[in-house]
């Protein structure tokens, strides 16, 4: 008896503490993260600035443009270092040019073409040491997409942002979005890839979004063509613009054809009216990304899943475009995550991510042989030319000797300032 | 808060038949608490496992524990685990306190969903009020409530965007859980 009134008083002081605690009863969680607040200038300010100024590190690269002697390497967001490559061995960071909201560059002459948000900046570069900016083509480019709900204001630019880490507790499951900004990256256009190696005519990787062919700079959006007539190189005119599905990514010229990459597949648009592109062909893939490059008989497409690419194909098509209105896969070749390429003669390069630079004999195309693996970095895009690979890497801007393919050598490195 | 009800009167139809003499340690000794536990959270209810052993003498117990707590997240806490019985006899009061570290043991399914995270150990503590019967050879029916926190860390990798497609930058963002519960404990003390 007397452990049943033990029981029963225990079971009342019990019920008693769950009652009275239950308000204590709580999960929670503490997230730290990167907030960022933009710094803006007026429009007045930023092109007036738009100079040669000191050389600055490099610490976020994006795409690259070679011409000549100089190496053209976006720095995200912020503008273009100059690189003096006369000697590969020892390439020089010479000058910096302050362009805001910078993504890609086109080089042709001695005109340099960049975006800066909206607008299209043409830069006369016929002395890189006092470039002088000869026009603005306004909003021709869309409003750049900011996730967390940020909206910029449009009347001013963005010329840099300002980190803050904060922490905010939060009940459980209600943490899933606090209004960290990420850039959208189908959101910026930029400007592409030449492959043709005409003198005058810079060569950009293949992930470049403008590409300049005959007279004509075209740039991709995230679901159009931009055609700008530059008969005039400094003056150039925004005459067309074709929608294009949507999900679009690179733009890669060869010939009277334009190669744009898209995450579900790649389509072929002839230019025999330059000013008027027509799509001539198309080859479709899962969804993923798929920087394309392309020669008389094959294209070269590597697919890569990731965190915007989706998807879970890390691979190498070959497609067969002998006939351009039925393009055909060849073979696939399986990868680790592969990114920019560029192909020189029968040697494929390709940038395979965290597998490093990968060196192929890609004679027969239905035998591709891999001949050498540089690891130790991870590589996003590489431009050929003259038996010098440029490759930009997540640490730094490399320089490889090609001569003799079957062995690839480093030469020299610029290292990223982070 | 049923299932609460349905825990404490199952120990109605057990208890009685444990009741035996109590007596105390005068010497220190070797002792083994073995609980098992129901948990009652703010998201839903689990249960926990646990082992203590140490020594005891008089009305004090001192002990290292171990065991595995199953709320939302599988983890092993790790602790030291002290306690003193309020009164002397075969019924007896007794307060409790636990203090150490949990550790995440994640099961397959929580490991997938944290696949790009780095999980790290947190705070473990846990104190509260129990009820002790015990009977022949020192042997102790336990039953207790308290309230316990367990903490856990993960540092998860989040990209940013790049703009060369393939470059998207790597962030680190960290999170801290806190779950703090009711437990409600019964087990034997050797």
């Amino acid at each position: 008896m007397k452990a049943r009134l033990s029981i029963c008083n225990l079971a009342v002081l019990l019920l008693t503490m769950t009652v009275a605690f239950n308000s204590c009863v709580k999960d929670t969680v503490s997230r730290t993260y990167s907030m960022y607040t933009p710094v803006y200038k007026t429009s007045a300010e930023v092109r007036a600035n738009i100079k040669n100024d000191a050389p600055l590190p490099v610490k976020s690269p994006g795409k690259m443009f070679v011409l000549g002697n100089y190496i053209y390497l976006n720095e995200i967001d912020k503008g273009i270092h100059v690189i003096d490559n006369s000697n590969p061995a020892n390439p020089v960071n010479k000058y910096f040019i302050a362009i805001p909201g910078n993504i890609d560059l086109a080089v042709t002459g001695t005109t340099l073409y960049a975006d800066l948000y909206t607008d299209l900046v043409t830069i006369d570069i016929s002395s890189p040491s006092s470039i002088v900016v000869k026009k603005i083509t306004e909003g021709v480019f869309p409003f750049r997409r900011y996730s967390g709900n940020f909206v910029a204001d449009n009347s001013k630019i963005i010329t840099d942002w300002i980190k803050k880490d904060t922490t905010v507790t939060t009940d459980l499951d209600t943490h899933s979005n606090t209004g960290v900004l990420y850039f959208d990256a189908m959101a910026l256009s930029s400007i592409s890839p030449s492959a043709s190696n005409k003198a005058a005519i810079g060569i950009s990787g293949s992930m470049a979004r403008f590409t300049l062919l005959n007279n004509y700079l075209y740039t991709v959006t995230e679901n159009a063509l931009n055609v700008f007539n530059i008969s005039q190189p400094q003056n150039p005119v925004f005459s067309n613009k074709i929608n294009l599905p949507f999900g679009i990514e690179t733009i890669y010229p060869f010939k009277s054809n334009l190669f744009i990459g898209s995450q579900t597949g790649m389509l072929i648009y002839g230019i025999a009216n330059p000013a008027q592109p027509l799509q001539a062909g198309s080859f479709s893939h899962v969804r993923v990304c798929d920087p394309v490059i392309a020669e008389d008989n094959y294209a070269f497409v590597t697919l890569s899943s990731g965190t915007r690419c989706g998807g879970f194909t890390n691979q190498l098509d070959v497609v067969n475009i002998q006939d351009i209105q039925n393009p055909k896969l060849v073979k696939s070749y399986p990868l680790t995550n592969p990114h920019g390429l560029s192909k020189d003669g029968n040697t494929l390069f390709i940038c395979d991510g965290s597998a490093g630079l990968k060196v192929f004999d890609a004679t027969d195309v239905n035998n591709i042989k891999l001949l050498q693996t540089i690891a130790g970095m991870e590589t996003y895009d590489i431009i050929t030319v003259n038996g010098l690979a440029m490759v930009v890497a997540k640490d730094g801007l490399y320089e490889f000797d090609y001569s003799d393919k079957n062995k690839v050598q480093q030469i020299s490195k610029i290292s990223y300032n982070k | 808060m049923k299932v609460v009800i349905v825990f404490l009167l199952s120990f109605g139809m057990i208890l009685p038949a444990i009741a035996q003499d109590n007596l105390l340690d005068k010497k220190l000794r070797f002792s083994s608490i073995n609980q098992v536990g129901l948990l009652v959270g703010a998201n839903k209810e689990s249960a926990l496992v646990q082992s203590i052993n140490g020594i005891k003498k008089d009305q004090w117990f001192a002990g290292f524990g171990a065991g595995i707590d199953f709320y939302i997240e599988r983890g092993v806490p790790l602790f030291i685990d002290i306690r003193r019985d309020l009164t002397i006899g075969k019924n007896a009061l007794f307060l409790y306190a636990d203090g150490g570290v949990y550790v995440p043991w994640l099961n397959f399914i929580q490991k997938e969903r944290k696949l790009n995270s780095k999980v790290s150990p947190g705070a473990y503590y846990d104190a509260g009020i129990g009820w002790k019967l015990t009977g022949k050879n020192k042997r102790s029916f336990l039953l207790s409530a308290g309230y316990t926190l367990k903490q856990d860390k993960e540092e998860k990798m989040m990209q940013s965007w790049n703009p060369m497609f393939t470059g998207f930058e790597s962030n680190t963002e960290s999170y801290s859980y806190k779950y703090r519960r009711l437990v409600l404990k019964v087990g034997i003390q050797l």
